[in-house]
């Protein structure tokens, strides 16, 4: 398969507080994969993830996404927060919210219809006309993971997205996108902290080392999809990958 | 319970505002303050009644409020637009900022007698002077109100490219407006006071409810003197209360924080 999204030797130095945060970090994703980022807390996850978004410039290094260099948010990548309470737009409803990216680029009435077909596929019917602060934090999540989408992007990068959920909702957010991205054949970069979280999603670990990061591991995880909550997180298999990532970054945290 | 409590509150206050005219009432017709000065409560609340009745005191106050809100939205225009700039532009906020900080702390009343000479007795003079005074708390609040952004909602701008006037009226604004409105809350209160005390200075206009109070007070008739100062206090809580409704409605995700504090208290 092509890789689409390339990251080449990126490095990044806060100039102000004399911190190296990425010491060369490359790899390549490929086309409608999914691959978590795990790595000790402080260690530049979310700002990797603001550079390949293009939010961020990095010091040194690039970041190529179909053969074009990203130096600016680019269309075809979008990012959903770890804090969805204060990334959505509390004066606007569910489903404008869920317009936002595309209002200005389609039809009223065809952003309309894809904002509500999407609402339904993340199981939101109903609260079109909710106000995000009305909303559970899961629904809330659902509700940026739904933005996220109505652009049709080919990467959505996740920063921690459900670290600030419960564990029940974690479950039903976890499957709710394992379900998506089959189906959109989309390319997820995930972020987290938790290596069970990591293993049951991904087809892939980068694990990252302490700041100033390069990657120490790049795992590939070989259960089979469909994943289940009780019965792959109770194989051997699991226990094996999460150990596994486990060893390499004990003693980091 | 709730009902109860609310209903209980409201019975308290009335009662308050009851006992005092009442022993107003009392303190006047028994002389122990001289009737003279302090006319009885009960003939200043006719006298109220039959200013309104008569339209005197209605048609005063639309004086004063026409040129109040002349002055007003001037003010809100400039403060408005001027607060983005400085609050969005570094160059902007430091081209402005020493300007900003000499002229805001002048008393407004002090432009009276240089307004005077450059328009003449006119109103103008009242309008300018009403723009000046409450053009700051907007200006201040616009200013705190977009650096206050949420940095996460300016990287969501960023993320989805919103950008140039749509990023302004989607994002920026919005975000700000909470702010925004509490400092055009702020103006509209000094906006009434320096509006009414202006009138008052001799022979600028010749209308508008500080022009009455002074004209009942030279001609000694002092009972439809407070009736005039008791609608002058009427209109203020009904514009102040006519702002804070337009923000609830307007931004319910700052009403619903600000009644839960009210729970809370």
């Amino acid at each position: 398969m092509a890789s689409l999204l390339e990251v080449k030797d990126l490095h990044l130095k806060y100039a102000k507080a004399n911190l190296q945060v990425l010491a060369g970090i490359s790899f390549s994703l490929e086309e409608s994969s999914f691959t978590s980022i795990v790595g000790p807390s402080g260690c530049g996850k979310s700002t990797l993830l603001r550079c390949i978004s293009g939010l961020r410039r990095p010091t040194s290094g690039e970041v190529v996404l179909s053969g074009n260099r990203v130096t600016s948010p680019v269309e075809g990548v979008s990012l959903v927060f770890q804090e969805y309470n204060r990334s959505l737009l509390p004066w606007r409803s569910v489903l404008r919210n869920v317009i936002l990216p595309v209002e200005d680029k389609l039809p009223k009435s065809e952003a309309e219809r894809r904002a509500s077909d999407l609402l339904k596929e993340v199981g939101l019917t109903g609260f079109e006309k909710y106000f995000p602060w009305q909303l559970s934090g899961g629904m809330q999540q659902r509700v940026a993971i739904a933005r996220a989408l109505s652009s049709d992007p080919k990467i959505l990068l996740m920063d921690e997205p459900f670290a600030s959920v419960d564990a029940q909702t974690r479950m039903t957010l976890e499957d709710q996108l394992l379900r998506l991205w089959k189906e959109r054949g989309l390319t997820v970069l995930f972020v987290t902290h938790d290596i069970d979280e990591s293993v049951y999603l991904s087809q892939r670990i980068i694990v990252l080392g302490k700041r100033p990061s390069r990657i120490i591991e790049d795992v590939v995880v070989r259960l089979p999809y469909p994943r289940d909550q009780v019965s792959t997180r109770n194989t051997s298999d699991f226990a094996g990958y999460r150990t596994g990532v486990f060893e390499k970054i004990r003693g980091m945290f | 319970m709730r009902i109860l409590t609310d209903y209980l509150f409201i019975v308290a206050g009335v009662g308050v505002l009851l006992s005092i005219l009442l022993i107003w009432q009392i303190v006047s017709i028994t002389n122990v303050l001289p009737s003279t000065i302090f006319p009885s409560a009960y003939s200043v609340v006719l006298s109220f009644f039959s200013q309104v009745e008569n339209g005197s005191v209605i048609l005063a106050v639309i004086y004063t409020l026409s040129r109040l809100f002349e002055g007003y939205l001037f003010a809100a225009a400039i403060g408005i637009v001027a607060g983005i700039s400085i609050g969005l532009n570094r160059l902007v906020n430091r081209s402005l900022d020493p300007l900003v900080q000499f002229l805001r702390p002048m008393p407004s009343v002090v432009l009276i007698p240089l307004a005077i000479l450059y328009f003449g007795l006119v109103d103008s003079v009242i309008i300018l002077i009403v723009t000046y005074a409450s053009l700051w708390p907007i200006l201040i609040n616009t200013i705190d109100g977009v650096r206050s952004i949420d940095p996460l909602v300016i990287e969501t701008a960023n993320q989805l490219r919103i950008t140039g006037l749509k990023r302004l009226r989607k994002i920026i604004l919005p975000a700000a407006a909470p702010f925004i409105v509490s400092g055009l809350r702020v103006s509209l209160g000094i906006a009434w006071i320096v509006a009414v005390t202006a009138e008052m200075i001799g022979g600028i206009v010749s209308n508008g409810v500080g022009v009455s109070i002074f004209y009942y007070l030279n001609s000694g008739n002092l009972a439809p003197m407070y009736g005039a100062i008791i609608a002058v206090a009427i209109f203020a809580y009904f514009l102040n209360r006519i702002l804070l409704v337009t923000q609830y409605r307007l931004m319910p995700w700052v009403a619903r924080s600000s009644r839960m504090l009210d729970h809370e208290a």
